[in-house]
């Protein structure tokens, strides 16, 4: 039933990213737990990377390496090479976001974002 | 530099023994270049002392320069003395100062700036190329900078040092300028005015010369004029003031004040003889009148020399603004030359011979211009008037005797006051061009010469009848140059100089010995006790009356039979009309003869009776006779006992003083006088050699010596003229000395014999409102008093209210408008635009306020906003 000749369309991929994309963002604008927010925002990156990843490999060009006599054909690997640049981003913004919460829990003795209301004029 | 020029002329050559008379010279290159070496200063002094000419008047005022700078550097080191705790010469004054001695930057940083300058000076000269310097000035003054250096430099930093040898450094000065100045007489009288064989002035011609700036094409040029006037003059005043000086070492040295403040006065002394060695060797206006003033400066400062006296400063004010009224007519005469110059179309010049040069070349009259020389030759006279004392001018002098003796004797009667003379004789040729012009002078000096010696017969003070006298003279000095014979009043004033200063020397020596008192009606008997002074005065009132042969007989006939000669002749005046090099020469008439101009001969004849009449007055008052009162009581009586006032108290004391105290018959006849002892040689040496020049200097001026007559030949003005012993001249002799004779007798007869005594008292009784008058000096102080000082009072009260009231008031209500207009815009700052600019905060606050719950703090409303507008902004690109 399923022919792996037949590549699954990019829209599949765009549909699945968009679904987790609003996953995300209900989850940053509803939930009220720092540490659900960040784990929100790592949802929206990875929405990000497979629609990186998803278009590199319908529309990436492919190149032509020779290496002495031998020559060889090679799909590019940009949108694999970008989705692993913000994986590693989103490591390091989680890694900041704990160090936030922490911060943010030791000041308010709360990670509750609706006690969190300094952020004005 | 100078020199260089003067070998090359050819009288230099004969000069220096070039005996073939070729100017050429065999002899080897070492002769030639030892030829036109600069001799030694005694050689010059002998051949060339004209050469040194200005030294005479520069080593004055070097030593003036010293004194003053070495009693302003060493100024913070006498309050500090022990020695002077004391010095309280003001009394009560706080004494102030630094407490201990000074630093050594304090004693000789100056120096060591004046090093640093030099240092830079150069350091300019040597990288400064560009700058382009002009080093001539700095180099020519070398004689500053020799001075800087013995300030500053010298190894001592006490006024103590200055106190003490101040004194002899201007005595020498003088006397240094003294000898520059006879041997310059000296060889005037050898070589002559005007050489054969050589152009007018020819030997004069390398004296100093010198630009003193340029203004584009015009030039300053300044220098010494060695004609008869100024050659004679320095001589005059060199050893009139030398003697002078050295009187006053002892003189001042006696007094208590006087001693502690001695440089000043030496000081001021030097800078007075070099202002007058000024005037009488300017060769043109401008340093004529630099000196003219410097005199009036030293004048002010040396009669007001006690500082403490009040009266002294009354005085000083008094005699400055006075000869300053001459002055302002001075200086405005000359303008009017300037003004004259204008209308020849002459190029500007302050030269005094080019200035009598374009004035005298051009008849004034014949376009209806005469009123130009009569104006300005009146208004320098008035210059004349105020400094030579001559009515109506003449109150300050009396009133200057409240200086020191010796200032007395050299400024207020010898060289100062002379000075109004000199400069008419200077400017003769503008005021012959006038008859108004001689006749004011003669009239006036006139008037002055009668008018003064009356005065002089009813006066007390023994400085009081001299300066009288020395009015009187100066009148007849006066007629003289009126009446048109210059000669003879420069001849009077140069006997004059000599035997007044003599004169008050003697008063000096007198005061000296009689502890500062002045009244002659406490003297007597002078002459056993003071036999030096009593000599030497005697030969100075023999000169002044004009007793034969004394210089005083010589020069006052001289000067009488000018008078008689002008009523008899009229005069003449010489014009010069050059048409290439032929000058024409011819007379003119300028005053026409008039038996009325008699009356100016009277009043001079009167005024000789006068004259002889109250010097043996004051003769037998003071030398004659026994003592008249009770000095010791007197003296004592008087705070001038001994030494002067010091302080508030004692001037209080001073003011109290009666003088004079009461009338000559109230005195009460005691015997006890204080005991006036003979002055020191210091003091009586001067006055010996004073009488000696009052006895013998007249002689050079003989009517008898026909073309050897030194005053004659030297001192003429255009051309000489030599008097004649003729029968006339005899005979004006003869009557003005039976005049003076008979003066001489009543003088004497006076107060010491019966008849005298109550001649007197008849003629006091007889016209008691005439002697009042004449006791009173013709009330003209009392007349000035009421219609000129009142006068200038109340326009200064006048223009005082108008200063407080309208000047004041104009300002005030400026300030009074400006602050009302302030408050005005200060409501206007404060209400208006301050509201506006805090309106416009509280729109924009209220609108913030309201936008403002907008950012609310929590990030999710921060978000949901962010995605709100990117929803917002995608649903714009599906939504075309």
């Amino acid at each position: 039933m399923i022919n792996p000749e037949v590549p699954v369309p990019v829209h599949f991929y765009i549909l699945l990213a968009t679904l987790l994309f609003c996953i995300g963002v209900f989850g940053c604008l509803a939930r009220r737990n720092a540490i659900a927010i960040l784990m929100s925002l790592e949802l929206m990156f990875n929405a990000c990377n497979i629609v990186l990843v998803a278009f590199c490999q319908r529309h990436g060009v492919t190149y032509t390496l020779q290496a002495f006599s031998r020559a060889q054909d090679i799909e590019s690997p940009v949108g694999q090479i970008y989705a692993i640049f913000v994986i590693t981003i989103a490591a390091a913004e989680a890694a900041v976001g704990l160090a936030l919460a922490i911060a943010a829990y030791r000041h308010f003795k709360s990670i509750n974002m609706e006690d969190i209301n300094i952020l004005k004029w | 530099m100078r020199f260089q020029r003067m070998s090359s002329s050819s009288h230099e050559h004969h000069a220096r023994g070039d005996v073939d008379g070729t100017g050429t010279w065999a002899w080897s290159a070492d002769f030639q270049s030892a030829r036109n070496m600069e001799p030694g200063f005694i050689e010059k002094l002998y051949r060339y002392p004209e050469t040194l000419a200005h030294w005479i008047v520069l080593v004055p005022f070097l030593s003036f320069a010293f004194i003053t700078l070495k009693l302003a550097v060493n100024r913070n080191v006498w309050h500090a003395h022990p020695a002077h705790d004391s010095v309280g010469a003001h009394g009560s004054a706080p004494k102030t100062g630094p407490k201990g001695p000074p630093t050594v930057w304090q004693s000789y940083g100056w120096f060591l700036l004046v090093i640093a300058a030099g240092i830079v000076l150069l350091l300019i000269r040597r990288f400064g190329a560009g700058l382009l310097i002009d080093y001539g000035p700095l180099v020519r003054a070398w004689p500053i900078w020799v001075l800087v250096v013995l300030v500053f430099a010298l190894p001592n930093n006490s006024r103590k040092w200055i106190q003490k040898y101040g004194p002899y450094i201007s005595v020498g000065a003088i006397a240094f300028s003294g000898l520059i100045a006879i041997s310059l007489w000296l060889k005037t009288l050898r070589v002559g005015m005007y050489p054969a064989g050589s152009p007018d002035g020819e030997i004069w011609r390398q004296a100093f010369q010198y630009t003193w700036f340029t203004i584009g094409d015009w030039h300053l040029d300044i220098g010494l004029k060695l004609d008869g006037f100024g050659v004679f003059g320095a001589f005059m005043v060199t050893t009139v003031a030398m003697c002078i000086q050295w009187f006053s070492l002892g003189y001042m040295w006696d007094d208590e004040y006087g001693r502690k403040h001695i440089a000043r006065y030496f000081a001021e002394h030097s800078l007075f003889v070099t202002g007058m060695l000024g005037v009488v060797l300017s060769d043109n206006i401008l340093t004529f009148l630099i000196g003219w003033e410097i005199m009036g400066l030293c004048s002010y400062l040396l009669i007001g020399f006690f500082t403490f006296k009040p009266s002294a400063n009354a005085a000083q004010v008094k005699a400055f603004i006075t000869t300053r009224i001459g002055d302002v007519g001075f200086m405005l005469g000359i303008f009017l030359l300037g003004l004259m110059f204008t209308y020849t179309q002459s190029p500007i010049s302050l030269n005094i011979d080019e200035i009598r040069h374009v004035v005298t070349s051009y008849d004034w009259w014949a376009v209806n211009l005469g009123w130009l020389p009569t104006a300005a030759a009146l208004l320098i006279f008035l210059g004349a008037v105020g400094k030579s004392a001559q009515f109506p001018l003449h109150v300050w002098l009396p009133d200057a005797m409240e200086g020191p003796t010796p200032v007395s004797a050299l400024i207020h009667a010898a060289t100062m006051v002379a000075a109004g003379v000199f400069l008419v004789a200077r400017f003769f040729w503008l005021f012959e061009l006038s008859p108004t012009a001689m006749l004011t002078v003669a009239w006036i000096g006139a008037i002055t010469a009668f008018g003064a010696a009356t005065i002089g017969v009813t006066q007390y003070d023994f400085k009081r009848i001299l300066a009288y006298s020395t009015i009187s003279q100066l009148g007849y000095m006066m007629i003289g140059l009126g009446v048109g014979a210059v000669s003879a009043g420069i001849f009077h004033l140069l006997t004059h100089a000599y035997f007044k200063a003599l004169l008050f020397l003697g008063s000096g020596a007198v005061i000296y010995g009689c502890r500062h008192i002045q009244d002659i009606r406490y003297m007597g008997g002078l002459s056993k006790r003071m036999p030096i002074t009593y000599v030497t005065f005697l030969a100075g009132t023999l000169a002044l009356a004009g007793v034969f042969p004394f210089a005083g007989f010589w020069s006052k006939d001289e000067i009488l039979g000018a008078a008689f000669h002008l009523a008899q002749h009229g005069y003449r005046r010489i014009v010069e009309i050059q048409t290439g090099d032929e000058v024409a020469r011819y007379t003119t008439q300028v005053i026409a003869p008039n038996w009325g101009l008699l009356v100016i001969w009277l009043l001079g004849l009167a005024g000789a009776f006068l004259t002889a009449f109250y010097m043996f007055r004051l003769m037998s008052y003071v030398f004659l006779g026994g003592p008249k009162g009770d000095y010791e009581y007197r003296a004592k009586q008087s705070p001038d006992y001994g030494h002067h006032p010091k302080g508030e108290a004692d001037t209080k004391a001073y003011e109290a003083w009666p003088t004079p105290p009461g009338p000559f018959d109230e005195i009460e006849h005691h015997h006890g006088p204080i005991d006036p002892k003979e002055v020191p040689s210091s003091m009586w040496v001067p006055l010996v050699i004073l009488a000696l020049f009052s006895l013998l200097f007249g002689f050079i001026g003989m009517p008898f010596l026909g073309e050897h007559n030194l005053i004659s030949k030297f001192l003429h003005h255009g051309h000489p003229h030599f008097p004649v012993a003729d029968s006339q001249t005899l005979g004006l002799m003869l009557v003005s000395l039976v005049v003076v004779l008979l003066g001489v007798h009543f003088g004497l007869k006076i107060n010491n014999t019966e008849a005298g005594v109550v001649f007197k008292k008849m003629l006091k009784a007889g016209y008691p409102k005439l002697y009042r008058a004449v006791y009173n000096k013709y009330y003209v102080d009392e007349f000035y008093e009421e219609y000129v000082i009142q006068p200038v009072f109340f326009i200064v009260q006048v223009a005082r209210a108008f200063d407080n009231y309208i000047v004041d008031g104009i300002v005030n209500a400026a300030g009074w408008l400006t602050w009302q207009f302030s408050m005005l815009q200060g409501w206007w700052d404060n209400t208006v635009v301050d509201g506006l600019v805090n309106a416009v905060a509280w729109v924009v606050g209220f609108l913030s306020d309201l936008v403002k719950p907008i950012q609310s703090g929590y990030v999710q409303n921060y978000m949901m906003v962010i995605i709100v507008f990117v929803l917002f902004y995608l649903l714009t690109l599906f939504v075309r």
